[in-house]
This record gives C-alpha cells, structure tokens and sequence, in this order.
C-alpha cells in the first residue's frame, strides 16, 4: 500500500530572464492511498507534477512537507527499504541505461547493485519474458527505441518488486510493443501495485482501477474511471443523422445543426424510445444513430479548466 | 552489509573498464599523449645537455630524471581526480545516477569505485611512464622504497578526498568541470612537477606550501633519493595522512550536503 499525505514540493527557479529566482509549486498538498494490487493511474498535463509526484514516492526528491510510507516504509527515514520495495520506470528511461554496454551486462551490473548476486536465472527470465534473447549480447546502443523500453523494465523487475512506478511507460513505442507491455503488465503484474503516469487517456482508462487528475501540482479528480464519467458527466448524448432533422426537434435536449441533431439525456433508454417513435410515426429516413458516453478526454479537459 | 558494498566496488570498476574497451581509440590515443608529452618535455630538457641545473641538484640535478618523477607523480594524482569528478559527472548527464540511487548503493561506495578505477588507470599511466623513461632514456627506479608506496597510496587518499570534494560541489552547483582544467595548471604550477618551487620568485614559493599536492610530489621525489633521511620522509608521511583523512572527511560531506540539495531541489539527473 502506497499512502501520501498533504505531500508539498517546491522548487525555486531561475526565471526566463535568468536572474530573479522563483518558487513553483509543483505538489501542492497531495494525499493519495493506492491499495495493495492496485493500478491506479495519475493524469494531468505536462509539468502537471506527475514525475515530481512519482520522484519524490521513490526516494529520488525530499518533500517539503508531509508524509510518505510505500508498504509501511517511510520514503526519508526508510529510504533503503522503500528501494528494496519498488521498481521505477522513469520518463526518460532511454537514460537510466548504459548504451554502450549489452542488455545482458546492463542487467547484471543492475542486478548486482541490488545484491542479488545469484542472478543469472532471474536474468534470464526477464530476457525470455521480454523477447530479448537474440540481442542479449549486443550493445544497446543498437537497440530500438521498444527494446530500450523492454529492457528499462526488465531492470525495474530485476528484484519482482512489489510495487511499480511507471512514468510515461508507453510514450515513444510503436503500438505493436505498447499493446505486448500492455498484455504483459495486465497479465504479469496483477499481483503488484502500479503507479501509471501519463497524458495518454486512452492507456490510462485501458489500464488503470482507480485514477487521480492532476494539475498545477493538485489533485483535480479522484476516483473510477466509472466513477468519473458519473460524477463528471451525468447525461450522454444521442447523436442523429437524418436529412429530416428538423422532425426532433421537440425533444427536450436537442440541438440541430445541419442534418446533425445532437441531443443530451440522462435517460437514454427513454429518450432513445422517444427518436424511434418519431422516425416510425414519420417515416423518415435515418442516416446513422449512435449514443457517445462521456470519454475521460473530456473529463480531463474539464479537470484541467476548473 | 559491508562485504556486498566492497563486492559492488568491483562490479563498477568491471562496468568502467567494459565501457572504457568499448572506446578503443580513445583508450589507445590517451596513453599515447602520455608518452608524446614525456618525449615532448624530455627533449626540451635536453637543450641542457648533461650538465647539472644548480636548482635541481637536491634532486640529483638531472632534468629527465626531475620531469619523469613529476610527470609519474602528477599524472597518477589527477588520474584518479579526473576520473572520480568526471565519472560522476557523466552518470549524471547520462541520467544513470538515478538508477544507481534506486539500488540503495552507498554514495561513498560509487565513489571508492571511481577512485579505484583511477587508481588503476593512473597505475597503467605509470607502468607506461618507466617503461619508457627506462627503454628510451635510461631512467631507472631502483631506488623505490616502501615509503615512495606509503606516498603514493596516500596521494591516492589525498586525491579521491580532492575527487569527492569536487564530485560534492558538481552535484551542488553543476557546471563545475571546467574549473578542474585551471585548478590543476595552478596546482601544478606550485608543486614543482617539471621545476622546483625554488626557482619561483620569492614572494610566491611560501604558497606551496598551502597546496596539498605539492606535499605528495616532493615527497615523492625525496623518497626516491637513498640519501634522504628517513625523519623526513616521515614528515612528509604524516603531513600526507593528515592532508588525506581530511581531504576524505571534508569530501565525504561535501558529497551528503551536495546530494541532498539535489535532491531537494530534483537535479539528480542533470548537470
């Protein structure tokens, strides 16, 4: 279990002149409490304070204020023990490697700082769980960008941590290596607790249980992704395409605008009935009907507003 | 606890010397502007002939012999400090230094490692230095004793103290590199490397004795000539071993206070 409370960072910044120094507030009093198994996704825009969020859960930069514990351990008193417990796929995770040694030495010198010194079997199941066999002894500097990526969670692996904190782990990789990580860390890691980090909605709301906007360094939204789209948004909308659009306009919701009628319910069944009823009673020729549900894009984007 | 950070010394100098083979030109071409720059400064001396300098006669009086010294001294010194500032700072541009910092690996561990693998480059340096002083020109080191390795162990104190109070102020304030080129000329300048400190001016020879390193190349120097009496060797001994513990205490601080404002204010990664 992962939890945060009234977790603060600022840092000071020379501004765009150069001269007066600034402070930004890049987590602004944040309490989270991620549940053991758990994939819970963290949202927001650039320089939201995703990394600094992640950064600060593994040990890599002190809050100013609050409390951190990940499985029980607290991240500045117990920082040793807190490393033991994670694995961390960083944003940039092309340069938490050394390119010009082979995925198999970068796997071994990693594996050794962890004092596994008995590693060759954990070593080789990552290489054969992450399709790396042939390459194992090339240079990684040779390696595609999706390899790199592989071989970045192989190393975040090396110890089967309980617990993983992926920032940006699919940005940069082609869809056929995104959907195998995706598979792998569906299928793999379910027993382990994940921190998923990005902007990518798609992925988030493919992968995560329990999702946390956020934005200028502050917890936005919280919840399902469900739970979301009913809080956030509580109507769909039912979208019409007919030559006759004019014929719903009676409908209490609809907007027409061309051949487009587009009407907003929170009661799709009855509104649905209600089209149907006027196409059969009318006669009139439809071109297309289908209802849009509220996608976490637009949950964002209103997130991000307010 | 202790036994795995002396094994994890090993697996950084094995990563180092991996990396290092993998740029083989730059390893071959290092070692030879060691030599071209011995033959450089050896030939210059040369214009002296063979007679003795009146400055050099406390150290025999023979120019090539006074620069091979100075040269093996000063070379195996910054060795191990260009080796300790420079690795950290390429593991931080690199961004590995976080990777390193996830695996719970002591900070003074990486150092020792740097330090280490300095020393064993710089010891190279050195075996390459007397082969040739011996093949081309004659020079022999017979006269080593125990003291010129109790010096040279502690210069290698000395500078991985030097290394970790540079490595500290790189993570503190970054852009510090360049520094190391004016640090070192200036050092090299008072620790009578290639001319005794005697034939500086007046007013400036009393400086030497504020720099550090000038203890470990005179020192040095003295321990390879027999008639040096072995009470000031000593001197130079235990100057050395006090300079050193508190080269390394200060270094080991420097390095905590550099690493936790970096920390606080989240420059791990960038140099």
């Amino acid at each position: 279990m992962i939890v945060a409370d009234n977790l603060t960072k600022t840092f000071t910044r020379k501004n765009k002149k150069g001269k007066k120094k600034e402070r930004i507030v890049a987590v602004d009093h944040i309490n989270l409490k991620i549940n053991k198994g758990e994939i819970f996704g963290l949202i927001g825009p650039n320089g939201a304070g995703k990394t600094t969020t992640i950064k600060m859960l593994s040990t890599l930069i002190l809050p100013d204020e609050g409390s951190i514990t990940v499985n029980g351990f607290d991240v500045v008193h117990d920082a040793e023990k807190v490393r033991n417990n994670i694995g961390v796929l960083a944003g940039e995770f092309t340069r938490s490697l050394y390119w010009r040694l082979s995925g198999k030495q970068n796997l071994k010198f990693f594996a050794n700082l962890r004092n596994m010194w008995n590693h060759d079997k954990r070593i080789d199941e990552l290489i054969q769980l992450f399709g790396l066999k042939k390459q194992e002894n090339e240079l990684i500097m040779k390696y595609s960008t999706g390899m790199k990526h592989k071989l970045a969670l192989a190393v975040a692996l090396l110890n089967d941590p309980p617990i993983l904190f992926l920032d940006e782990p699919l940005t940069g990789i082609d869809p056929v290596t995104s959907f195998q990580l995706k598979n792998l860390i569906k299928n793999m890691f379910r027993d382990k607790t994940i921190i998923w980090a990005s902007h990518n909605l798609y992925e988030i709301e493919e992968m995560c249980d329990r999702i946390a906007l956020i934005n200028d360094g502050k917890i936005v939204l919280e919840g399902t992704p469900n739970e979301l789209k009913k809080k956030f948004w509580d109507y769909e909308k039912i979208v019409v395409v007919s030559n006759n659009a004019n014929a719903f306009i009676n409908i209490n919701g609809a907007k027409i605008k061309n051949n487009v009628v587009e009407i907003k319910t929170k009661d799709v069944t009855n509104t649905l009935l209600e089209v149907s009823d006027i196409i059969q009673k009318k006669n009139i020729k439809v071109e297309e009907i289908k209802t849009i549900k509220p996608t976490l894009e637009e949950i964002f984007m209103a997130g991000v507003k307010t | 606890m202790m036994v795995d950070e002396i094994r994890k010394v090993g697996v950084f100098i094995k990563r180092d010397f991996r990396i290092l083979f993998t740029y083989r030109l730059a390893f071959s071409t290092a070692f030879l502007g060691i030599i071209f720059n011995l033959f450089y400064l050896v030939l210059f001396g040369s214009m002296f002939g063979s007679r003795e300098l009146s400055a050099l006669l406390p150290y025999g009086g023979d120019f090539i012999s006074y620069i091979l010294v100075g040269s093996i001294g000063w070379g195996f010194m910054w060795s191990i400090m260009g080796m300790t500032s420079s690795s950290l700072r390429s593991e931080m541009m690199m961004g590995t230094m976080e990777s390193i910092l996830l695996t719970s690996t002591k900070i003074s561990t990486i150092m020792l490692a740097y330090t280490i693998f300095g020393c064993i480059f710089g010891l190279l340096s050195i075996g390459i230095l007397i082969s040739v002083g011996f093949l081309c020109f004659g020079v022999s080191f017979g006269t080593a004793t125990i003291h010129t390795f109790i010096i040279m162990f502690l210069s290698a104190l000395l500078m991985m103290g030097f290394g970790m109070i540079f490595g500290g102020l790189t993570i503190w304030v970054k852009n510090i590199g360049q520094v190391a080129p004016l640090i070192q000329n200036v050092a090299m300048f008072f620790c009578g490397v290639y001319f005794p400190i005697t034939v500086l001016p007046n007013y400036l020879q009393p400086v030497a004795k504020y720099v550090p390193f000038y203890y470990s190349i005179e020192g040095l120097r003295k321990s390879l000539i027999p008639t040096t009496p072995e009470s000031e060797i000593m001197r130079y001994v235990i100057i050395l071993l006090v300079l050193s513990v508190a080269f390394i205490l200060i270094g080991l601080y420097t390095l905590h206070k550099g690493l936790s404002k970096a920390k606080k204010d989240g420059s791990l990664a960038f140099y």
